[in-house]
């Protein structure tokens, strides 16, 4: 590498210094102007935060808390991602990894997180193609072809369908989001469903299996032995088939 | 596809109903950024390819860090040429600055530091990315609000780059008004002494004053008359080169922004064009 040191360690802590608003000196550089760097690094950095977390930015954390965090995840984790739009998702797995304490005055927090960022990656991410399949509706003999366009959400709390000033009072528990991109206007759009049904589908999209077998097989993972599933996943699966979710492969 | 001569403007989101509207904006080309559409699918392609199907699309880059001590990131390169081939796009620019350092991206334009060292590695790096790409690379004049370990003038390195990498300019004339006030040199000099042969590509913008002795290049307000001259000069010393409108924030009124994008076709027409005219006639 051509670059000296001294040249590389004046960039590199001129860089810190906007990361994290703290210097010790840079070499050559005016110190009535380095702040407006830190300025302007970090307001593009808080309003792509601020844009992907609308609900946890108003209307979960107070903002000295949601501000805090945005320095801090923005000081002590280095952002990989060269897309800006992308560089929010970065914020969960920091959030996981280093904000215990925080996650107990919030214990929604990561869900939400994690939620809100599926709605912007669904919307944005590139285009799946769907598999050939037929237009009818499966029956439980059937194999069938999903939309590749939906995602599943395991939640611990139901941030899918409580509002936001009610998560506080929220039962810890198992929920599941599921949340697809329509074909059509290319809307996302969600629906909470059942342990059992994002089970059923998990199956159906890593084996080559019916509708019946991969019910079969949750059902003895639950230790269900009545049939009752059968019909309630009958009327799920018509359900999808509304909404071009499932299709007769 | 020849886009001398032609005035752009820069994609914004908003604009996009307007663009391919076509009524109240009459933009010659658009220009974006590569990283705010690579690996966008949905709705914003479809409206992208629209765009792209209406108007020849210039690209201008914000994460590669030409000037960063961090080794390129070559996956990244990979899939921006994939992206500049998907939309046949002709000229990919970028900013003579660093983004990313320490493994950190900053999403933002940091000075480097004016060194012979520093010239060395860019040009280094200038000609890994053109190989790659497979196209020119050409590097903007950036902003600076202050030097960093500088041990040589601004108007040095620049040239120092065009001329060891053999890159082309992209010529920032709001940036070189933004930079003459702040570190009170002489704009007109300073284009005097750019190597303008090699400008390929020219940007114009809006600025603010937020100190009596600090201008901030924000994209937001409309260009002042002085920037005006200053392009006027400029393009009188320069070939045709395309000519973009940047305008980030505070958007207005798209009849406004055609105003603007009217006046830089007629100053840069009274130069452009009787030059060619004279061509034609030698
Ligand atoms: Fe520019």
């Amino acid at each position: 590498m051509a670059l000296r040191e001294s040249t590389a360690k004046a960039q590199s802590s001129f860089a810190d210094y906007c990361r994290t608003g703290e210097t010790s000196g840079i070499e050559g550089a005016r110190e009535d102007r380095i702040s407006q760097y830190r300025r302007l690094v970090f307001s593009v950095v808080q309003n792509a935060l601020n844009t992907a977390y609308p609900i946890v930015q108003k209307k979960y954390m107070s903002k000295e808390d949601w501000e805090s965090l945005q320095h801090r995840f923005f000081s002590n984790h280095p952002c990989s991602d060269p897309q800006i739009w992308r560089m929010p998702s970065e914020l969960i797995e920091y959030v996981e990894q280093q904000e215990s304490e925080l996650c107990s005055k919030y214990p929604a927090l990561l869900d939400l997180l994690r939620f809100e960022w599926q709605e912007t990656y669904l919307f944005m991410m590139p285009d799946l193609e769907l598999p050939h399949h037929s237009n009818h509706c499966p029956s439980l003999s059937d194999k069938v072809v999903l939309e590749q366009e939906m995602q599943l959400l395991p939640l611990k709390y139901p941030v899918h369908n409580t509002h936001p000033s009610k998560l506080k009072e929220a039962q810890a528990g198992q929920y599941i989001s599921m949340a697809w991109r329509d074909r059509e206007k290319r809307h996302v759009h969600f629906m909470g469903i059942s342990v059992f049904f994002a089970l059923v589908l998990e199956n159906l999209n890593t084996s080559d299996i019916t509708l019946l077998e991969a019910g079969k097989k949750v059902a003895l993972q639950f230790g269900i032995t009545t049939d009752h599933w059968k019909e309630e996943l009958d009327k799920f699966v018509a359900k999808l088939h509304q909404k071009h979710l499932i299709f007769k492969a | 596809m020849n886009t001398q001569g032609m005035i752009g403007v820069g994609y914004r989101r908003k604009m996009t109903n307007a663009l391919l509207d076509g009524s109240d904006i009459h933009p010659e080309f658009v220009e974006l950024a590569p990283e705010n559409w690579i690996d966008v699918g949905g709705t914003w392609k479809q409206r992208l390819n629209r765009v792209a199907d209406k108007y020849p699309i210039l690209c201008h880059g914000l994460s590669l860090s030409i000037g960063s001590p961090d080794p390129l990131d070559m996956d990244f390169i990979k899939k921006l040429k994939a992206f500049l081939d998907e939309y046949q796009v002709p000229l990919y620019s970028e900013h003579l600055s660093y983004s990313k350092c320490d493994n950190a991206h900053l999403y933002d334009l940091l000075p480097i530091p004016f060194r012979q060292d520093a010239v060395d590695h860019i040009v280094e790096r200038i000609k890994i990315v053109q190989d790659v790409l497979e196209r020119p690379l050409v590097l903007e004049n950036v902003s600076y609000y202050t030097p960093v370990a500088a041990e040589m003038t601004e108007i040095e390195f620049i040239n120092a780059i065009v001329k060891e990498s053999g890159c082309q300019l992209l010529l920032d004339v709001n940036n070189v008004y933004v930079n003459s006030f702040n570190h009170s040199y002489d704009a007109h000099e300073f284009i005097d002494s750019l190597p303008l042969e090699s400008v390929g590509y020219m940007h114009m913008a809006g600025h603010r004053k937020i100190r009596p002795d600090l201008i901030i290049d924000t994209h937001g307000s409309e260009i002042i008359d002085p920037v005006y001259d200053l392009f006027d000069y400029t393009v009188a010393r320069t070939n045709p080169v395309p000519v973009l409108l940047e305008r980030d924030f505070n958007i207005p009124e798209m009849a406004e922004l055609d105003r603007e994008l009217s006046r830089l076709k007629a100053i840069s027409k009274s130069h452009w064009h009787k030059e060619t005219v004279d061509h034609g006639t030698a």
